[in-house]
């Protein structure tokens, strides 16, 4: 009965051992005792004896080969008997040498089976080559473990995509390193009743021609309103150097399928309000529709981005240099103030301003945020003279 | 076999005696007055001189070959040159009584004969006909280098014509008879009726007969002469051409109108001597070569023993013997002394003869003698004898460098693809006659016919597979083919053991007696060698046949005529002759060792031979068609596996009318895309059935390819399908050693090396013998055994267990075993 012999496990946390030499070689007669081999953990060597007496039949991994413990690594046995049962399931690392099932006590089979780490059939190969793919460890299904064209095809088909990289997203890397890099940007936050904003926006949706103008409208034309107060948020910063404008050439983040594009809306101070929205609508749509040119993607001055419409509450844009301010609009929420002693609930609607420390200090990037919030509270006043 | 010959039993019991007749030998008789009034000088002197022609013909070949020069003329001749000095009356004895009608067949030592056939031919044809013959020889390839600066008559330039034709072909020049393809050995010259000699001994012994065969079925003038030497009488060859060609049947059973015994002289230039082994005293027990003639039928074949160191006896005793064959009373066998004085081949030291033998006979020299005669009576003056040697000596030294200078007469350039253009025809030839083909019936009245009309030819029949009994099966479009071109071409004739009456052992041939005359399809004796020999004969002639071997483990009696003759005259005749042949050889099956051998190997390995082996009614209609339209010989095996088996490829089913199927491409049978299985003979079978067992139970996709020819072979649909499949096993079910898949496999590997996901596998029958028909699945290729090879070998099946053992290490074992 054909015996086969494991790597035992030398130590409580040995899970696996080197195959260091072979001192016997299949063909070989073995008696009980005999050492067969030695193998290597990183600690020790250890002689491995047969069990029994025979012929060893086979030796399934070579010398310099890594086996996990419990794995059969050779078989004793009498001539004729099969160890191919015994074999452990081929790994990538696996090699074998069997002697033939002979009929007679012959001499050894000078057999010349395969063997070699990695067995790729030409077929293979040449897939390799062509599609430039070269796993490390690639499983054979072959005899013998041979890999053959199926097992490379089957993991080049399964690979992790990498996915597009567009230049757009690259560029967009860049600058926000950039800005990182270069800037000393924090963010304030603070909020405004929004009462005032929903009934404007209840009533112009109402009304036919000015349904279209959205609350991201008014929040961006009160922000221009501000924004003729504070000028100093209405600036650049490059080379050293603070640059105001007296124009104000709005930027409004838009979330297109390729990526964050940033449309300008140029002179957006005097623009009335469904001006400035009929404008930041035209934009919007070519830059969802990617037709939107170079020219009105540039030149921006200031910077709104309006993440309320996906529920988020308060964040930190980061800025577009070489403008020192931009502004982020948060979801409306519901808040409790305190008013003539009792509390009460009302919309309340987040600013996230994000200013360049080396420019616009807290105070003056706080006094924007109160100019601001005066302006949403108070926005149909603010819309009236210029509609 | 006939049933009209009835064996009644107190017949074979009743008592009595054989008898048989003396045997003359050198009863010639007349004297010098007598020969006179029978020859007149003028003959006499072309007698003479042709005998010296061919003494020094072969004397400058002896001169060049010990010497090196000749005359002052050197020369190297690195080839054979087996001389006959010393045998020249029997050969112009022999050629003088006959016709340019009258085709002679030769030994490897047939110069002279070849020589005195093309001077008797030459003296009796016209000067148009002369002009027309050389000239249209190869578009006068051989005339141009010898009439430059010639200024005698046409007779002359013929005789110039043929000495220097010879001499071109002993020296493998382009302007040799067979561009220089056939040498000493098989020079021939078939418009002068000079057929081919053989370098294999007692070769013309089995090919002769055919050619007498062809006359007497085509009602041709002629008669046909073997010279062979009396050596050749120990070789089976000669014994079964004798025994083919003294068959009762053509005096017994054939339309008498065609000319009843075959028209055959089995000539003996009995010169004592093999190489050196001495069949009279030796080698042999019969004393006499006439003798052979007594057992051979109660004719003794009109045997005579001649002397052939005279002219004239061997003259007179052909003449007489053509009279014998023209009542149609051949066979006849002639036993013509002779000598020679050269020795076998000019390395001959001749040791086994002494000096004084070769001196008494040079002694008796039949050029001195007959010059003696020849003055003694006052026939001819020393001046005539004188003059006409002298003449045709120059002539012949003449025409021998001429053939010597490689500036007149090249060779074929070093690079030449000359013998690759001519190992095969591959002409198509519809009929070689037009005369009317001769049947004994209307063939739409033949049972045969009819039993087929009322047969399925489609695999499917009303949505089920057809039915085995009522299918047109694989026989049936062998039949067919055959009676389609039988009704075309009046030459074509078969023959074969039982094939007459009995219909051949395994019924292809049921029906085909009742369609044609005997002459057509008729019954050999077993004599497989006669068999092959005769249909090269017959088709050298210019007729085709269709020969059987019942068995391929008969090829062995066939040998040297499958492998030596049939293989090769069409290159060594550089394609003047074509060899419309189709072999058939039927492959056993369950009838054990020596009745069971697929040895398509064989005749794969041998170049010359085109080698098919359909196994579907289809393919076997198709190939046999295609075979008997062409002119290239066709080994055509048979599986008697799957002779009954109907068509389950093609589904519109075996035309009726006529196709062909080229030979030589391989069909896929079952598309697939996992892996490709090719195979060879009835194998197909075995394979379609473990394509299914691979789809069903383990899903893979296998392609099928029946090769359905060893030679030639188109390899282009076998590397699409291995380069998609990247696998490929290769079963037949010959033994798996040197077996013509291992050929396919071996070049697969070359063409598709990085195509393959593994080495191609060949699986064969175990290299033993067959054993009995109950074992059988121990030795040929099980459905198993492919599941297992391909598990162990090109991909492991998921929970398969193989149950034969089909390793790498059991292939070496075997290998080192020697099985």
């Amino acid at each position: 009965m054909a015996t086969p012999v494991e790597v035992p496990k030398l130590g409580n946390s040995v899970e696996e051992c080197i195959i260091g030499r072979w001192l016997k070689h299949p063909g070989d007669v073995i008696t009980a005792g005999d050492v067969v081999a030695e193998i290597e953990t990183d600690k020790t060597t250890f002689e491995v004896t047969a069990p029994v007496g025979g012929k060893l039949l086979a030796a399934f991994f070579e010398e310099g080969a890594v086996v996990p413990v419990f794995t059969n690594f050779f078989v004793v046995g009498d001539v004729g008997e099969n160890a191919d049962a015994f074999r452990p399931k081929a790994a990538a690392a696996a090699t074998t040498a069997t002697v033939g099932v002979t009929r007679e006590p012959a001499p050894p089979a000078a057999v010349p089976v395969v063997t070699g780490p990695t067995r790729m059939s030409p077929r293979a190969r040449r897939f390799a080559e062509v599609h430039n793919f070269h796993p490390a460890a690639i499983v054979g299904s072959g005899p013998g473990g041979r890999i053959l064209e199926e097992d490379i095809r089957k993991l080049y088909e399964a690979r992790p995509r990498a996915g597009k990289r567009s230049h757009l997203r690259d560029t967009i890397a860049r600058r926000m390193r950039e800005s990182l890099a270069t800037t000393a940007q924090y963010t304030l936050n603070s909020s405004a009743d929004a009462a005032g904003l929903l009934v404007m926006r209840a009533r112009l949706k109402a009304s036919a021609g000015t349904a279209d103008i959205n609350i991201n409208h008014l929040v961006a034309f009160c922000t221009v309103r501000a924004l003729a107060e504070v000028p100093s948020l209405n600036a650049e910063f490059s080379d050293g150097n603070i640059q105001e404008h007296a124009a104000m050439h709005l930027g409004f983040a838009c979330d297109t399928p390729k990526g964050l594009l940033v449309p300008v809306v140029r002179d957006a101070h005097v623009l009335s309000l469904s001006a400035l929205a009929a404008r930041m609508r035209e934009l919007a749509d070519r830059a969802a529709a990617g037709t939107i040119g170079a020219d009105d993607l540039t030149g921006a001055t200031f910077t709104i981005s309006n993440l309320g419409n996906l529920g988020i509450e308060w964040f930190t844009p980061l800025l577009n240099p070489p403008q020192v301010a931009i502004l982020g609009v948060n979801a409306i929420q519901l808040k409790a103030v305190r008013r003539e002693g009792r509390v009460e609930f009302i919309d309340s609607v987040g600013f996230s301003l994000t200013c360049d420390h080396q420019v616009i200090d807290g105070a003056p990037g706080a006094r924007f945020l109160q100019v601001l919030k005066t302006k949403i509270e108070g926005v149909e006043a603010e819309c009236q003279n210029r509609f | 076999m006939p049933k009209s010959i009835l064996i009644a039993p107190q017949e074979a019991f009743a008592s009595g005696n054989i008898r048989f007749t003396e045997i003359p030998m050198n009863v010639y008789r007349l004297t010098p007055a007598e020969e006179l009034e029978i020859f007149p000088a003028a003959e006499l002197l072309h007698i003479w001189r042709d005998m010296c022609a061919i003494r020094e013909f072969e004397t400058i070949l002896q001169d060049i070959k010990t010497k090196g020069v000749c005359q002052g003329f050197s020369y190297q001749h690195a080839g054979p040159a087996h001389l006959s000095i010393g045998q020249e009356a029997a050969a112009v004895g022999m050629a003088f009584a006959l016709t340019p009608d009258d085709h002679i067949f030769g030994s490897h030592r047939s110069h002279g004969e070849i020589l005195a056939k093309g001077f008797s031919a030459i003296r009796q044809l016209s000067d148009e006909q002369l002009v027309a013959i050389m000239e249209g020889y190869r578009d006068g390839a051989i005339l141009r280098p010898v009439e430059k600066g010639y200024g005698g008559d046409v007779r002359g330039l013929a005789e110039r014509f043929f000495l220097y034709g010879a001499y071109s072909e002993i020296f493998a020049r382009e302007t040799g008879f067979n561009r220089g393809l056939g040498g000493s050995m098989h020079a021939f010259f078939t418009p002068f009726g000079i057929y081919p000699n053989n370098a294999i001994v007692g070769g013309s012994g089995s090919i002769a007969p055919g050619a007498a065969l062809y006359k007497r079925v085509n009602r041709k003038p002629g008669i046909v002469v073997a010279n062979i030497g009396d050596a050749s009488f120990g070789c089976g060859p000669v014994w079964e051409g004798i025994t083919f060609s003294a068959m009762d049947q053509y005096r017994q059973l054939w339309d008498q109108s065609l000319g009843g015994g075959l028209p055959i002289v089995f000539n003996c230039m009995n010169n004592f001597y093999g190489m050196g082994g001495q069949p009279m005293g030796e080698t042999m027990g019969v004393q006499f070569i006439a003798r052979i003639g007594a057992g051979v039928n109660p004719e003794q074949m009109h045997a005579e023993r001649v002397n052939g160191y005279d002219p004239l006896p061997v003259i007179d005793a052909f003449r007489r013997k053509k009279q014998v064959l023209a009542e149609g009373r051949g066979p006849v066998l002639l036993d013509t002394v002779t000598y020679r004085f050269s020795g076998h081949s000019p390395s001959d030291a001749s040791s086994y003869r002494s000096k004084e033998e070769v001196e008494r006979w040079q002694q008796a020299d039949s050029i001195p003698a007959f010059r003696q005669k020849l003055l003694a009576s006052g026939a001819l003056t020393e001046e005539a004898l004188e003059g006409a040697r002298a003449h045709i000596q120059a002539a012949i030294f003449d025409m021998f460098k001429l053939a010597a200078s490689l500036d007149a007469s090249p060779r074929v350039p070093p690079n030449s693809e000359l013998v690759g253009e001519v190992m095969f025809s591959n002409r198509r030839v519809e009929r070689f006659d037009d005369r009317l083909p001769e049947f004994r019936q209307n063939v739409a009245e033949n049972p045969r016919v009819e039993q087929i009309r009322a047969k399925i030819r489609t695999p499917q029949f009303e949505g089920k597979p057809t039915p085995k009994i009522k299918a047109f099966n694989v026989r049936d479009g062998i039949f067919e083919a055959l009676l389609y071109r039988f009704s075309i071409d009046p030459t074509m004739i078969a023959f074969g053991e039982e094939n007459r009456d009995w219909g051949g052992a395994f019924a292809v041939y049921r029906g085909l007696t009742e369609a044609l005359p005997y002459h057509r399809l008729f019954n050999s004796p077993i004599s497989e060698a006669a068999i092959v020999g005769a249909a090269v004969g017959y088709a050298m002639e210019g007729g085709r046949v269709v020969a059987e071997l019942m068995y391929a483990d008969f090829m062995g009696r066939a040998g040297d005529e499958i492998f030596n003759q049939l293989s090769k005259w069409q290159a060594m005749s550089a394609g003047t002759l074509t060899m419309p042949v189709v072999l058939r050889i039927s492959v056993g099956s369950k009838y054990g060792a020596q009745h069971s051998q697929d040895w398509t190997a064989l005749a794969h390995h041998i170049p010359g031979l085109k080698v098919v082996y359909p196994v579907t009614p289809y393919d076997a209609k198709g190939m046999m068609n295609a075979a008997l339209a062409g002119t290239d010989p066709v080994v055509f095996f048979e599986s008697q596996r799957v002779y009954d088996f109907g068509e389950m490829f093609v589904e519109q089913g075996v035309p009726e009318g006529y196709y062909e199927v080229a030979l030589g491409e391989p069909s896929i049978k079952r598309q697939g895309t996992d892996l490709t299985i090719v195979t060879l003979g009835p194998t197909l079978y075995t394979a379609i059935a473990a394509a299914g067992e691979l789809q069903s139970k383990h899903g893979l996709s296998a392609e099928v390819i029946d090769l359905r020819a060893a030679n030639p072979l188109d390899y282009a649909p076998l590397v699409e399908s291995v380069k998609k499949t990247g696998k490929v096993l290769l079963a037949c079910d010959a033994v798996d050693r040197g077996s013509v898949m291992q050929t396919v496999a071996a070049t697969l590997t070359e063409l598709c090396f990085d195509d393959l996901d593994g080495p191609p596998v060949v699986i064969g029958a175990r290299n033993w013998i067959t054993p009995a028909a109950e074992l059988e699945s121990l030795f040929f290729p099980q459905v198993g055994w492919i599941l297992d090879a391909i598990h162990e070998r090109l991909k492991p099946l998921a929970g398969y267990r193989p149950a034969t053992n089909q390793s790498l290490e059991e292939l070496a074992r075997r290998a080192k075993a020697g099985i």
